[in-house]
């Protein structure tokens, strides 16, 4: 049998720096390295450092970019949203309430279909005023038309905002890359740093199809839609998440073959070959669930994780076909939706194996799934901030495993480490 | 037949330019069936556009509850506010066999009939905008064409309608009681005045109607950008204009002051000089008139229903 040797990565290891960064300096390092055409920023609490940071590159002259410091976040949004339109390469970041001040242009940039990228530093929604870490506003924008992926940490939030660049324009989407305010953007990691030119290769020149400065062929943009013609610009909107799930993997493992780095796809899994029970969730939270998981299965427990990277779009099929086999699954939700009915994780994982259990066991695949398929139980945690432990997880754990030996489950969703 | 079909509900559609007063008519019809108590809707239809352009508006009456929410495909009685509308919109769309379409037109009913090819329909017709113009001393021809609704179709009494009527005007015009007087009187004179005849023939053209095929989801461009410029010329708003800006080359002083305020770029230029105007775009606005210099003159508004009977 003949070895199909991998292509060796373009950027080899001398080539790469490992330094000490935190998740903000890692954004801002690989905004510097993609040197937009355009940044309008404005700075809030726990994004401030890459906007000041990128703003030093500005006037150190480290980069090309047209940076424009606006008067608030709508206007950020707003300049980019024109940058884009004009054929820029436009980036932004924020947090929180600076998120919910852009709600409507995010709005407009995704049905404008202009693929503006930016870091949001994951911080939770007044009232009561905190500046700390939960996904609210993350969850707030998630209807937005907006590729919504999660980094676990500074590599990963560095890393896939490199990718953001590509993913969006290529899907013709916005991209927003997602790491946890203080948690990850004030901590600081080891992260593996590539060389400009080569960033800058991989991203290569943007070249859009369409712009209002491309005055040989004029186009109009943003016209008014009414109804005989607004639901096929939206279908066409869907269309394009659904070809942006496509695409995000793609561009992971061209970034893998370039970098030489692990290959970004929808979700990490641990240990999940033969979970009894497992637990899924995004951002920070993953790498603590994930050292429960060795720590678990060193006693033999069959215990697994999910960690979710992309979130809009929503990878339907390939999360079910994880999950599907397991006794009990633990969805780990750091914004509550508010509902009376659970966290914004839980009810699209659960609407995702309805669609499928439903399907499935009318036709052959029977035998696969255990009959009224796994038990799905919910826990909101680290609200504000609030820490998330390592016992925190593996109490979840353990009520899964009880579950899975025949416990009735007596909430479906319930808050972890809250006072009572 | 369907069973949508076979419900004894009765659905009006108004075609109008937008100042017309359709909404506000349907409105009155809604009120008054409710009075007489039967079960009754009133919907307007709202685009971009503003006064003079084409609209719709709808009403379903019925002496039994109904919840639909959706929109009047099938009439049994359709109301041209503006005969204009007869040679540019498909009036008649939809209408059933023997349903009623009434008017507003100085021609006689068996003429109209004739002309616009509405031998399957009742045809009523009124002079409401002659009626509006002597009332209420301006071309607002919905009260009239109420009056003449009432009395064709038998569906609402004209007592009922002259007490919605009134009711509606009272909190706009309650220091100007002449005007609701002069609305009564119009709706009276459209009751007495409309003139009928019955369907010729209760054959329908069920051809499908002719429409542009617009573009799916797969061939439109994405992101609705609209990808070549200056379309804006293709959409011929002069259709909108209830008053027409006359030209009088001899009069003008060439300062130009219409070319500046026009919005819609309808002042026609030639090597610096004001020659015309663009009617295919001119929506009547008469800013133009307004600009120009007393002294001069030579750009006067006439009514184009005015302008139609010469």
């Amino acid at each position: 049998m003949v070895e199909v040797a991998k292509p060796l990565p373009k950027v080899t290891e001398e080539q790469k720096r490992l330094v000490a960064l935190s998740g903000n300096e890692a954004q801002a390092e690989a905004m510097r390295q993609i040197n937009p055409d355009v940044v309008a920023a404005y700075p809030i609490t726990p994004q401030t450092e890459i906007v000041m940071q990128f703003a030093q590159f500005v006037a150190d002259g480290k980069v090309d970019t047209e940076y424009v410091p606006v008067e608030s976040e709508h206007s950020a949004m707003s300049a980019c949203i024109g940058a884009a339109a004009a054929g820029a390469r436009a980036m932004t970041a924020t947090s929180s309430q600076g998120l919910a001040l852009m709600w409507e242009l995010l709005y407009i940039a995704s049905g404008l279909r202009l693929p503006i990228v930016m870091a949001v530093v994951a911080r939770s929604l007044s009232a009561n005023l905190n500046i700390h870490c939960d996904h609210s506003d993350v969850m707030g924008a998630r209807d937005s038309g907006w590729i919504q992926i999660f980094a676990e940490d500074p590599q990963e939030a560095y890393d896939s905002l490199i990718q953001a660049v590509v993913i969006a324009e290529r899907a013709r989407l916005p991209v927003m890359v997602i790491t946890d305010g203080f948690i990850i953007s004030h901590a600081v990691h080891p992260v593996t740093v590539y060389p400009d030119e080569a960033v800058r290769e991989f991203i290569g020149d943007y070249e859009p199809e369409v712009s209002l400065l491309k005055v040989q062929t004029p186009v109009t943009m943003g016209p008014v839609d009414l109804p005989d013609y607004f639901m096929e610009h939206k279908r066409q909107q869907t269309e394009a998440m659904k070809r942006a799930k496509e695409i995000i993997p793609q561009v992971g493992e061209e970034f893998a073959n370039f970098f030489g780095t692990k290959t970004y796809g929808y979700m990490e899994l641990e240990n999940m070959e033969d979970a009894e029970v497992a637990v899924i969730s995004l951002g920070s939270s993953c790498g603590t669930v994930r050292e429960v998981v060795k720590a678990m299965r060193a006693q033999g427990l069959k215990v697994g994780a999910v960690k979710l990277r992309v979130f809009r779009p929503f990878p339907r099929d390939e999360l079910v076909r994880v999950l599907a086999g397991v006794q009990a699954i633990g969805v780990l939700d750091r914004a509550d939706s508010l509902s009376a009915m659970g966290g914004p994780l839980f009810t699209e994982v659960k609407a995702a194996l309805y669609d499928i259990l439903v399907t499935q066991r009318h036709t052959t695949a029977t035998q696969f799934i255990p009959l009224g398929g796994p038990k799905v139980v919910n826990y909101i945690y680290g609200l504000g901030g609030r820490d998330l432990t390592e016992e925190h997880v593996e109490e979840v754990f353990r009520e899964l495993l009880d579950i899975a030996a025949g416990k009735q489950v007596e909430q479906t969703w319930r808050y972890l480490g809250v006072r009572e | 037949m369907s069973a949508i079909a076979q419900r004894t509900l009765i659905e009006i559609r108004w075609h109008a330019r937008a100042g017309q007063g359709a909404k506000t008519a349907a409105n009155i019809l809604a009120q008054a069936a409710l009075r007489e108590g039967k079960y009754a809707q009133s919907i307007p239809e709202f685009g971009p556009e503003r006064r003079g352009a084409p609209m719709q508006a709808f009403n379903r009456l019925s002496d039994e509850p109904f919840h639909m929410h959706s929109g009047i495909t099938e009439p049994d009685i359709v109301i041209v506010v503006d005969p204009h509308l007869m040679d540019t919109i498909p009036v008649t769309e939809g209408l059933k066999p023997n349903g009623w379409i009434i008017v507003n037109t100085p021609i006689p009913p068996e003429e109209a009939q004739e002309r616009w090819e509405l031998k399957p329909y009742k045809v009523a017709t009124v002079d409401a905008s002659a009626i509006a113009r002597e009332t209420l001393r301006q071309d607002i021809p919905n009260v009239p064409l109420l009056g003449a609704f009432a009395r064709v179709t038998g569906l609402l009494s004209l007592e009922t309608l002259q007490t919605d009527t009134a009711q509606r005007l009272e909190k706009r015009f309650r220091d100007r009681p002449q005007v609701i007087e002069a609305n009564l009187r119009a709706l009276e004179r459209g009751f007495n005045e409309v003139k009928w005849v019955e369907a010729k023939s209760i054959e329908v053209v069920t051809s499908e109607p002719v429409r542009v095929a617009a573009k799916g989801w797969k061939e439109l461009v994405e992101g609705g950008i609209i990808p070549e410029p200056a379309t804006s010329i293709m959409y011929r708003t002069g259709s909108w204009r209830l008053e027409r800006p006359i030209f009088d080359p001899q009069k003008c002083v060439q300062c130009l002051m219409c070319w500046l305020v026009c919005p819609d770029a309808a002042i026609v230029l030639e090597n610096g000089k004001v020659v015309g105007i663009d009617y295919d775009h001119c929506k009547g606005c008469g800013l133009c008139s307004l600009q120009c210099p007393p002294k001069a003159k030579a750009l006067t508004m006439k009514l184009e229903a005015e302008l139609d009977e010469k």
